[in-house]
């Protein structure tokens, strides 16, 4: 019976370490959306954008981020899957992997005044010819167009 | 910047909507409860159906099933036995004697079993085998008395056709669906193998209770089997908790079982 030992050893450590890790992230990057708060301006959706103002520079920005739940979040979304309904274990993870994408964007647009045309992506970087194996993760890339006036 | 336009950032970035507001231990905790719930009331279905045709079986079906699950074992030859084994041919045939259960079933063969260990097991189709380590330690024939009929107890009550029985059906329902995901398997799996524990423990608790009863018939008390249990715990270093994970109950609960019993 030590596998059940084992299990259960594995889960309540990865349950441990996981919780601490994920308060810890959301702390940070409650602190740094904050100290970002009138930084630039973010602007989801508009395709064409004008302005009489004169411009310094016009720069593509990115932001990116790979995030993977720890064991135990992925066990206990895996049981869950079978009897259905929302993985709120990987809510947080996946809200996490989006704010760390976005706000690495910001800081890469540091002196901007707007950044248009924001986009936000997620990608499963998986082995393709063996997705059983592959580690569960997603990466999310957040890019958008840096506007700077003169 | 609109100072309430910041007030709303900022209570966005507090009060988060996109994470699930329950907690991952507690919902772990539900989903095990509900998928031992499942399983406990499948094993509940699987020992009414094996209880229900096993204990109607006859002897000779049961003889049938028995020599088709059994490997075979070498007969004794008479240079083999030593005093040891007359000894406890003696005792097997005052316990069979008693019985009527298991008359005319299997011949119950004896025999030694290289290992260090106190130890005593049965075969499905009735052959005993001692350990070595049983056999140096202990001569007392009270307390061979009460391992015998151990032994023979889980015989007489047909323990090793209930538990296969129980196996067979839950492996055949679980297998039907689970298979995919290897997360629930594994979580089937320990569940199951724990409630597997707790069903030998009582079988061997019900094994303790019928060689008590056994030993109490021959010699009016059951000093041996008392002595027994001291001895063994005296030897035994593993906590109590570890009962849980174990085939057997703790020696302490086997000792209370027999203590205050007729």
């Amino acid at each position: 019976m030590g596998d059940i030992l084992l299990l259960l050893i594995v889960l309540g450590i990865t349950f441990m370490t996981g919780t601490i890790i994920e308060k810890r992230h959301f702390e940070n990057i409650k602190k740094r959306e904050i100290a970002l708060i009138k930084k630039p301006i973010i602007n989801f959706g508009a395709k064409t954008w004008h302005t009489n103002r004169k411009i310094k520079s016009i720069q593509l920005v990115t932001g990116e981020c790979v995030i993977s739940g720890d064991y135990f979040k992925n066990f206990v979304a895996s049981l869950k899957s079978f009897f259905g309904g929302r993985l709120t274990t990987f809510e947080s993870v996946l809200d996490r992997g989006r704010r760390e994408a976005i706000l690495r964007m910001r800081e890469k647009a540091r002196g901007a005044n707007f950044i248009i045309n924001t986009r936000i992506e997620s990608v499963m970087i998986n082995d393709t010819y063996n997705p059983q194996e592959s580690v569960p993760q997603c990466a999310i890339i957040a890019y958008g167009t840096a506007i700077t006036y003169e | 910047m609109n100072k309430n336009l910041e007030e709303k950032y900022l209570s966005v970035i507090e009060n988060n909507i996109n994470v699930g507001k329950s907690n991952a231990g507690t919902e772990f905790l539900i989903l095990l409860a509900g998928i031992a719930g499942i399983c406990i009331l499948l094993y509940l279905f699987a020992d009414a159906i094996g209880c229900f045709f096993i204990d109607r079986m006859s002897n000779e079906t049961q003889i049938k099933i028995e020599n088709a699950f059994s490997f075979d074992t070498k007969p004794n030859k008479a240079a083999d036995k030593n005093e040891n084994i007359t000894k406890l041919e003696n005792i097997r045939d005052k316990i069979v004697a008693l019985d009527k259960n298991l008359q005319g079933k299997s011949k119950f063969h004896i025999d030694e079993y290289p290992e260090k260990q106190i130890n005593a097991f049965i075969t499905p189709n009735g052959n005993i085998y001692f350990t070595q380590g049983l056999l140096k330690e202990i001569k007392d024939e009270e307390i061979l008395t009460f391992i015998m009929a151990h032994e023979l107890g889980h015989y007489a009550h047909r323990d090793h056709l209930k538990s296969m029985s129980r196996q067979i059906i839950v492996a055949l329902i679980t297998s039907m669906f689970a298979s995919e995901n290897k997360d629930i398997n594994l979580t089937v799996n320990s569940i199951s193998g724990l409630s597997g524990l707790t069903y030998s423990r009582r079988q061997e608790r019900e094994a303790d209770k019928y060689a008590n009863k056994i030993v109490y018939r021959l010699y009016g008390n059951n000093k041996g089997a008392v002595e027994f249990f001291k001895l063994l715990e005296a030897k035994e270093k593993s906590p109590e908790f570890l009962q849980y994970f174990s085939t057997h109950p703790s020696t302490k609960q086997r000792l209370n079982l027999i203590q205050n019993r007729r």
